[in-house]
């Protein structure tokens, strides 16, 4: 790690070679600012390629010297003037800047006088000498290192109010010291005020904030839409993070997919007109709330937010600047995504990948799993006017399957934003791995096939496709089709190993040992077929383990079923539940691409080798 | 097609038959000791005369009349399925193996359950360090090659019991052993009681004799940095195996000696149990000190624990001498749930051994003096129970192998 010192002397360094300061400068840090603050605001206004910027300063010292010389080598027709509350201070500055020989900064002493911002008594810098100053120009960057955090709470927040008349659309403002509680706080109140921004914190000594104000083309209006069902404890919670949004314009459009619990009572209860409660009569699956919650929109931009998790306060904001920057992209999603696992009460981030002007990328992930996350993306709303809906034949996994049919064709766009929090719970149904029925899965990737053709996909290694396309579809514990393909393209070395591993055909001793497998079953001992299973293969791991798990039986089952579903279930489980049991296997059976027309074949040859 | 030699040490039973039956093709030769109740002509069998022969010297009688290169050696109570055999040595086709053997469905009264082994082919030595053969190898079917039976010097003559495993333990730096991971063998438990005795004697008088401690029985100790950490929790590891096999005896020298070498609370705790078990209440309370670095808190709490216990088994021996056999026999069953000590076993053996159950009144006195060797009552009980059951020589070996001899 390089030590504070270090970067300290290196950006004292490199001011000193920016400027060849004429005379000392007075000392920096403690009290001053430090030497890493003064270079990194020096870039920044370097880099905003103003011509003739103007600077305001909220507190004068070493600092007013820096970007006194800054003005005089790069901005001559800039202004710079510097605000200082203390007589004191205010001739010990006048004096540098007089021995560094900069005579066109101009240095007001300005005390500290009271204002009254949203009916509260604060204290700043007296403005009066400020227009004339200024004389009619606006302000493009403004340096808040001032007043001191003991005159009050939040001593730097009127900043941005007192000077909004005066601070052009697309300001700058650095903040020192934004390591400093009272300095975040004053952040957060500022960011409500911009709304639009962009905002980046730089681990310097005292922490160093930049802010710069976004002017929009047109500001986008959101629909953050919420599907539930019987989530009252977490809902609450979930709209509670839309209403804190730093971007104002937006509703909240809750569609309660017929819920027996107090959903409807926990959203009545917000009185914010923006939060918009329909409720549906009885419950139709995730597909059909999703698109309800579309028709009832009215934004132009739709942002999905799912009823057990929470956005961070700046995802709206993070989307209505990009949205200004991208005009060609319909799809953004956070770039980070915060995991919070109540059970063991830890947060942990996660990352997504962009992909922007990538879609070769994208095409070889959405193969793979679905590639971004449903909950924060933000979608223009006519996309679903092109491509329909979500699909109401998957009830779950609809959102990869409507991203795996569109994304291929949209401009998508990450952003650098951490946006939003995905609650791990028991009660959440992406969480349990084994609760989960692939078989939805299975479909979308093989659909996709009929889109996009291997060599397409795995454009970069044709001669190992199949071999990762199996991979692929064993992600999701695909094993019959991965078996299919591997047959298909007479990759004889992989089938072995996945009939092995899947124990779809068995033969010679496992086939016996299969025998005792199912004795042991017979005879509800399932401890032993347990054991024996492990020799075995997946099928009759899954198949033994749905005797012993109770509480996963029947997910249990299904995931037997997707792996083998040429087996028989009739013999172990009712009418009832053998008609999902027959619906999985129907999915993983199907033909769905044009690879797929020798899967009868591919059949006949398994139960002939039984 | 190979053939094995099928040494049964014992009267096969009815499923072990119709077993060789169905593996008849594989079969060279059914050899048992005599009188054999094989009377059928489809299978060979070899009738050999092994007399009073037990153990170790037992099997060498029987590997001595095999005449196959491959020598398959099964409790009576072993059954497997069509193939079996053939299956087994298909595995010294596929690999140089010296011996093979296959996974257990263990078949007792409360139902069938599955054992998977693992496969140790290739790390056989550095089972030793886990002390306990018996959890990686099936000793019910092992089929051996007959040179690495020979090579490895056959079985020890002095073992009633356990004879498989010290042979293995004896040759593991050279043995290789493979695990047929598909083959399944059903070993019928026909009799729960376990002479564990045999166990810790092969494990003092082979194991921790013949082995170097620091490279081959506990190399993941930092015996350069920490010796005496290290020899005392090697020390305790010992004592807690043989406490797993109910030699208490042994198993409180070895944790004395950790103590001593390094004291802790681990070996302590283990020792004070181990007592508690051999019926030493006494001297189990007078290691509950602040002398010893317990902590006030948990000396209490122990004590109450082994009071509570002393004047249960005191109060259950006035009922036996009251004549209470019924009452004490209903509590004591539920007692052994909870403390399955020297002195509830010689109890039981005293009540049963009243009640006319003779063999199973022996069989606890057995236990009683496995876990406590040096107690006079339990070894009386025993001795007078032997002398009446004919079983002298039984009880003057157990003593022995638990006192007189091992690691030294």
């Amino acid at each position: 790690m390089v030590s504070p010192e270090f970067l300290q002397v290196e950006s004292y360094v490199q001011l000193n070679r920016l400027f060849n300061f004429r005379f000392p400068l007075p000392f920096t840090r403690g009290w001053a600012a430090s030497p890493d603050f003064l270079i990194a605001a020096v870039r920044e206004i370097l880099a905003s390629k103003k011509k003739k910027p103007v600077i305001v300063e909220a507190g004068s010292g070493v600092s007013t010297v820096v970007l006194g010389y800054l003005l005089e080598k790069f901005f001559p027709e800039g202004l710079l003037i510097s605000l200082e509350h203390d007589y004191n201070y205010y001739e010990k500055t006048k004096r540098e800047l007089e021995l560094h020989g900069l005579k066109g900064v101009k240095l007001l002493y300005a005390p500290l006088v009271s204002y009254l911002i949203d009916g509260k008594e604060w204290l700043w810098y007296d403005l009066r000498e400020l227009p004339p100053a200024l004389g009619g120009r606006k302000i493009d960057v403004l340096l808040v290192d001032g007043p001191p955090e003991t005159t009050q709470e939040k001593a730097r927040y009127p900043a941005v109010p007192l000077l909004k008349d005066y601070l052009k659309e697309d300001f700058l403002l650095l903040l020192d010291d934004s390591k400093r509680e009272g300095e975040k706080r004053a952040v957060e109140k500022w960011k409500r005020e911009v709304e639009v921004y962009r905002c980046e914190e730089l681990p310097t000594e005292k922490g160093t904030l930049i802010f710069r104000a976004i002017p929009l083309k047109k500001r986008p209006f959101f629909s953050v839409c919420i599907p539930t069902y019987n989530r009252a404890n977490y809902l609450k919670e979930a709209i509670e993070s839309v209403l804190s949004q730093t971007y104002p314009d937006f509703e909240v459009v809750v569609y309660d997919d017929g819920s027996t619990d107090s959903t409807e009572e926990v959203v009545r209860k917000f009185k914010d007109e923006r939060v918009r409660y329909f409720k549906g009569e009885e419950n139709k699956g995730r597909p059909y709330a999703r698109n309800r919650c579309i028709e009832l929109a009215r934004g132009e931009w739709i942002v999905w937010l799912d009823d057990d998790d929470v956005f961070k306060p700046e995802l709206l904001t993070a989307f209505a600047v990009e949205i200004d920057k991208f005009p060609e992209v319909s799809v953004f999603y956070p770039l980070k995504v915060l995991l919070f696992e109540e059970s063991k009460d830890s947060l942990k981030q996660v990352f997504i990948t962009d992909f922007y002007r990538n879609r070769t990328r994208l095409i070889r992930c959405i193969i793979r799993k679905s590639p971004i996350s449903n909950c924060a993306s933000c979608l223009k709303r006519e996309i679903f006017g092109k491509f329909g809906g979500y699909d109401s034949n998957f009830p779950r996994a609809q959102d990869y399957e409507f991203w795996s049919r569109t994304l291929p064709f949209l401009e998508i766009k990450g952003v650098d934003v951490e946006g939003f929090v995905y609650r791990v719970h028991d009660n959440n149904i992406s969480v349990n791995f084994l609760k989960m029925d692939l078989s939805y899965e299975s479909v979308i990737k093989r659909k996709f096939l009929e889109k996009f053709s291997l060599s397409e996909i795995y454009s970069y290694g044709k001669s190992k496709e199949v071999e990762f396309l199996v991979k692929d579809l064993l992600l999701h514990e695909d094993y019959f089709n991965a078996l299919y393909y591997s047959w298909l393209f007479e990759e004889k070395e992989l089938y072995d190993r996945l009939l092995s591993e899947s124990g779809i055909s068995l033969k010679g001793k496992r086939k016996r040992l299969e025998k005792k497998f199912f004795n042991f079953l017979g005879s509800s001992n399932y401890t032993s077929a347990f054991k024996l299973a492990e020799k075995l293969g997946k099928f009759h791991y899954y198949l033994a383990y749905s005797f012993i798990n109770k509480k996963l039986s029947f997910s249990l089952l299904k995931r037997a079923a997707l792996i083998n579903p040429l087996f028989d279930f009739s013999r172990f489980i009712g009418e009832d539940f053998l008609r999902e049991i027959n619906e999985v296997k129907e999915r993983v059976l199907s033909k769905l691409n044009k690879y797929e027309e020798k899967k009868d074949c591919f059949v006949n040859t398994l139960r002939e080798g039984e | 097609m190979d053939k094995v030699s099928v040494l049964v040490t014992g009267k096969p039973s009815e499923e072990l038959v119709e077993s060789l039956f169905l593996n008849a093709e594989s079969v060279l030769e059914v050899v048992t000791p005599s009188p054999s109740s094989e009377e059928s002509s489809s299978l060979p069998v070899k009738s050999v005369e092994t007399g009073e022969l037990k153990g170790g010297a037992l099997l060498n009688a029987l590997v001595k009349e095999a005449s196959s290169d491959y020598l398959l050696i099964v409790k009576p109570t072993v059954s497997f399925e069509e193939e079996f055999i053939q299956e087994l040595l298909e595995e010294f086709e596929e690999n140089p193996a010296d011996a093979v053997f296959p996974n257990i469905i263990l078949r007792s009264r409360s139902g069938e359950e599955v054992k998977n082994y693992q496969q140790v082919y290739g790390r056989e030595v550095s089972l030793v360090a886990s002390l306990s053969l018996e959890d990686w190898i099936p000793g019910e079917v092992i089929l051996f090659k007959k040179e690495a039976l020979e090579r490895g010097a056959l079985f020890d003559e002095d073992l009633w019991d356990y004879e498989i495993y010290d042979f293995l333990y004896r040759n593991l730096r050279w043995i290789k052993l493979r695990l047929a991971e598909l083959s399944y063998a059903t070993y019928s438990l026909a009799d729960s009681f376990i002479d564990t005795a045999w166990r810790s004697y092969a494990l003092r008088k082979r194991v921790l004799k013949e082995y170097d401690w620091k490279r081959e029985l506990f190399p993941f100790l930092s015996w350069d940095e920490r010796p005496e950490v290290a020899e005392a929790t090697a020390l305790t590891l010992i004592g807690k195996r043989l406490a797993s096999y109910f030699d208490y005896l042994n198993a409180s020298d070895y944790l004395r000696r950790a103590l001593l070498r390094f004291h802790n609370q681990e070996s302590l705790r283990e020792l004070i149990e181990v007592l508690v078990n051999m019926g030493l209440f006494k001297e189990a309370k007078e290691l509950l000190s602040p002398v010893q670095g317990m902590e006030d808190g948990k000396i209490e709490a122990k004590k109450e624990r082994i009071e509570k216990l002393e004047s249960l088994i005191e109060e259950l021996e006035k009922a036996v001498g009251e004549g209470k056999l019924e009452e004490v026999l209903a509590v004591a069953s539920e007692v052994i749930q909870v403390y399955q000590g020297a002195p509830i076993h010689n109890l039981l053996g005293f009540i049963y051994w009243v009640g006319e159950r003779r063999e199973e009144a022996y069989r606890f006195f057995y236990k009683a003096v496995t876990m406590n060797p040096v107690d006079r009552d339990y070894l009386y009980n025993l001795a007078s129970a032997a002398k009446e059951l004919g079983r002298e020589e039984e009880v003057e070996k157990l003593v022995r192998i638990l006192v007189g001899e091992g690691d030294g």
